[in-house]
């Protein structure tokens, strides 16, 4: 049945010029720092989100949704034209783009590419819509051996594919949920692990540790490995920009490559853990693989270029499909996205499909409005953003790290979460240095305190029998997919270490047995 | 001509690692050693109503599995070869960066970002004066006053005022 009054609610959130005005001014900033090498979409949300607590729901929810889907975006305008990614997700875009600029195509790259991206996001804004209304009714029903099984797959997913170590991604998983056991324990009341400091007992702030993780450690990053000015990027202005523009017969016999990517795009961003940058190189080479022109791909090819874009733009959506039924990150910019709601008394979740409909209903026709404007403005952005990307680090980078010391303080108005930031800054460049994923610890830190309640609710209902894991048929049915993951996660990581590949040779062939 | 041990990449690696992996372990211990040596009703891992059920279990994974990474390092093709860059930089950037959340109190939002701002510019390798003088008086000017002015969010002071 049909409640109007949510329909009403979401209809009222789309039409206020305030939101809109927000959503604006996401996307304008979003494309302009995805456009900047090395200002990640993530740390572009992160740093920004602190501004939007101090404004209403409506309007501070869109404006991040505008930054994320505009830095997706922007990411691929120098990854076209200087052959330098704005975003990790425009790695794949870089390699038929900028030999199209260097054919002196990058007009019919550039529209390409935002053709491709405004499609995919489109198809799957569809299917998170369609997706989201029968799956948030069966979570509705979840109890809490369900949840705590879900956060356990979820944690399993996001500790095994975010990285290349599945020790690593697991060890980082524990430390993030080690790090959300610190202040009073949700059940109890009791203090853990704040060493008698008031500043620790509602936990580690959550936004000064994103914010630290993501934009300080990637700050220290740059200046460990400063990006280097190849042959290439120097001689770019010398490529001739422009040319044609792209036909729409050309667009048009791409439709069975964008839809096939956007598909992947959907699927992978879905799986709490597979981010956008990771999309991208899969829709790639499935493009690849199924192209009739492979040999094309990497030297200018127009349906490499739309596959890397549609597929790492249908992630968008698609990581929003687990934050808002389960409450689960899709990726790290959803891990930001929970926290920025958080912060405005919003639980992303089946709670928050019960208690603010109109918002979410809302929320999806933003996300459907947001492409129409993500084509305004990135017909603007390929005429006028090509000298963004020539903004020197040496002024960029010191902007930011400002940006980030008011943005933590401004969460709490607290000196002690200038010292939470520094400390994530750290550890995330000691993470990142020495190869662990920076992801599972982030929603590890965000998972932990609901699949603490969710565990030990569960073994308390059950007197402590672990029989009310598989005694349900919800559970049950989890338990065995928590199965399936962990052997072919399990399976990967030894077949990578080369462990089974070990165990194989050392057996007879049946040949030799005889 | 041998090369000293200290330059392979891969022997500096798999130290790093283990220095990880030992570092590790002992976060874990010390977590179990809280959680082990307080009185019931919090320090009773065992009990799954007690607060200190969840963190014994998770520090407990958390050891093993530091004991499993320092193992594995060791493995003949264990692949921990760490990459050299400009670490001593990064050093100095964090000292800044941890000077000036430590010092913003006393000192000033003021102080603290003219100063920072245009030092971490100079760790970047910028050398211009005037580059310089701009960053330390723009970007703060701009934001401070787009914080307090428009979110309202006023910072420390400090000795300035």
């Amino acid at each position: 049945m049909i409640d109007f009054s949510v329909l009403q609610q979401g209809l009222a959130m789309l039409a206020s010029p305030w939101t809109f005005l927000a959503l604006s001014a996401g996307l304008a900033g979003g494309i302009l720092i995805g456009a900047l090498p090395g200002l990640t979409a993530t740390m572009a949300v992160a740093v920004l989100a602190p501004f939007t607590f101090f404004m209403d729901a409506t309007i501070g929810i869109p404006f991040l949704l505008g930054i994320y889907k505009g830095a997706i975006y922007g990411g691929s305008i120098p990854a076209i034209l200087v052959n330098t990614p704005g975003t990790a997700a425009a790695a794949a875009t870089a390699k038929d783009g900028y030999a199209l600029t260097q054919q002196g195509k990058s007009r019919k790259a550039l529209e390409l590419s935002l053709y491709s991206s405004v499609a995919a996001d489109f198809l799957a804004t569809l299917v998170l819509i369609v997706v989201a209304i029968p799956l948030a009714s069966i979570a509705i029903r979840f109890g809490s051996p369900e949840f705590a099984l879900l956060y356990l797959i979820a944690l399993t997913m996001i500790a095994t594919v975010s990285g290349e170590s599945f020790l690593k991604g697991m060890i980082a998983a524990g430390l993030g949920l080690m790090v959300a056991c610190v202040g009073l324990d949700p059940m109890t009341g009791y203090q853990r692990f704040t060493f008698g400091s008031t500043d620790l007992l509602a936990g580690v702030s959550l936004i000064p540790l994103l914010i630290g993780m993501f934009a300080l450690s990637e700050i220290l990053m740059q200046l460990t490995h400063p990006p280097s000015h190849s042959v290439e990027n120097s001689h770019a202005g010398a490529v001739e920009h422009g040319g044609e523009p792209l036909r729409w017969a050309e667009f048009w016999a791409l439709r069975p490559t964008i839809i096939r990517s956007t598909t992947l795009g959907a699927f992978l961003g879905s799986l709490p853990g597979l981010g956008a940058e990771i999309a991208c190189w899969i829709a790639y080479g499935v493009a690849r693989g199924r192209s009739r022109e492979p040999e094309k791909f990497g030297n200018g090819s127009l349906e490499g270029l739309a596959a890397a874009e549609s597929g790492n733009n249908a992630v968008v959506p698609a990581a929003l499909i687990p934050m808002t039924i389960f409450g689960i990150p899709g990726d790290t910019i959803t891990a930001v996205l929970i926290g920025a709601l958080m912060a405005q008394g919003m639980m992303p979740g089946p709670l928050m499909i019960q208690q603010n409909p109109g918002f979410l209903f809302g929320m999806f026709l933003v996300l459907l409005v947001t492409n129409v404007l993500l084509l305004g403005f990135g017909l603007l952005a390929i005429r006028w953003l090509k000298q963004v990307t020539r903004i020197p680090p040496t002024v960029l980078y010191p902007c930011v790290m400002l940006l980030c010391l008011c943005g933590a303080y401004a969460v709490n108005s607290s000196s002690f979460d200038l010292l939470v930031l520094v400390a994530g800054g750290g550890l995330g460049y000691v993470m990142r240095r020495t190869g662990f994923p920076v992801a599972p610890l982030i929603i590890g830190l965000l998972l932990g305190p609901g699949f603490e309640s969710a565990l030990r609710q569960s073994l308390v209902f059950s007197n402590g029998s672990l029989a009310i894991f598989w005694s349900r048929p919800g559970s049950l049915i989890l338990l065995v997919l928590l199965a399936l993951v962990i052997v072919v996660m399990a399976w990967r990581g030894l077949t990578t270490a080369g462990i089974i590949k070990k165990r194989f040779k050392r057996l007879p062939s049946p040949s030799q047995k005889h | 001509m041998r090369k000293p041990l200290t330059n392979s990449p891969l022997l500096i690696g798999k130290l790093l690692s283990s220095l990880l992996a030992f570092g590790i372990v002992a976060i874990g211990v010390s977590f179990l050693r809280i959680v082990h040596g307080t009185p019931p009703p919090y320090g009773a891992p065992g009990d799954i109503g007690s607060a200190a059920f969840f963190p014994g279990l998770v520090a407990l994974l958390v050891t093993g599995l530091g004991v499993v990474m320092l193992l594995a390092t060791w493995r003949a093709n264990a692949n921990v070869v760490f990459e050299r860059g400009r670490t001593g930089v990064a050093l100095i950037a964090f000292i800044l960066m941890l000077a000036m959340a430590l010092l913003i109190n006393v000192a000033g939002i003021w102080l603290v970002s003219m100063l920072a701002v245009p030092l971490l510019a100079v760790c970047f390798g910028e050398r211009r004066w005037y580059v310089l003088l701009a960053l330390a008086v723009i970007p703060p000017t701009v934001v401070i006053h787009l914080f307090e002015g428009v979110m309202g969010i006023y910072f420390p002071r400090g000795m300035l005022l």
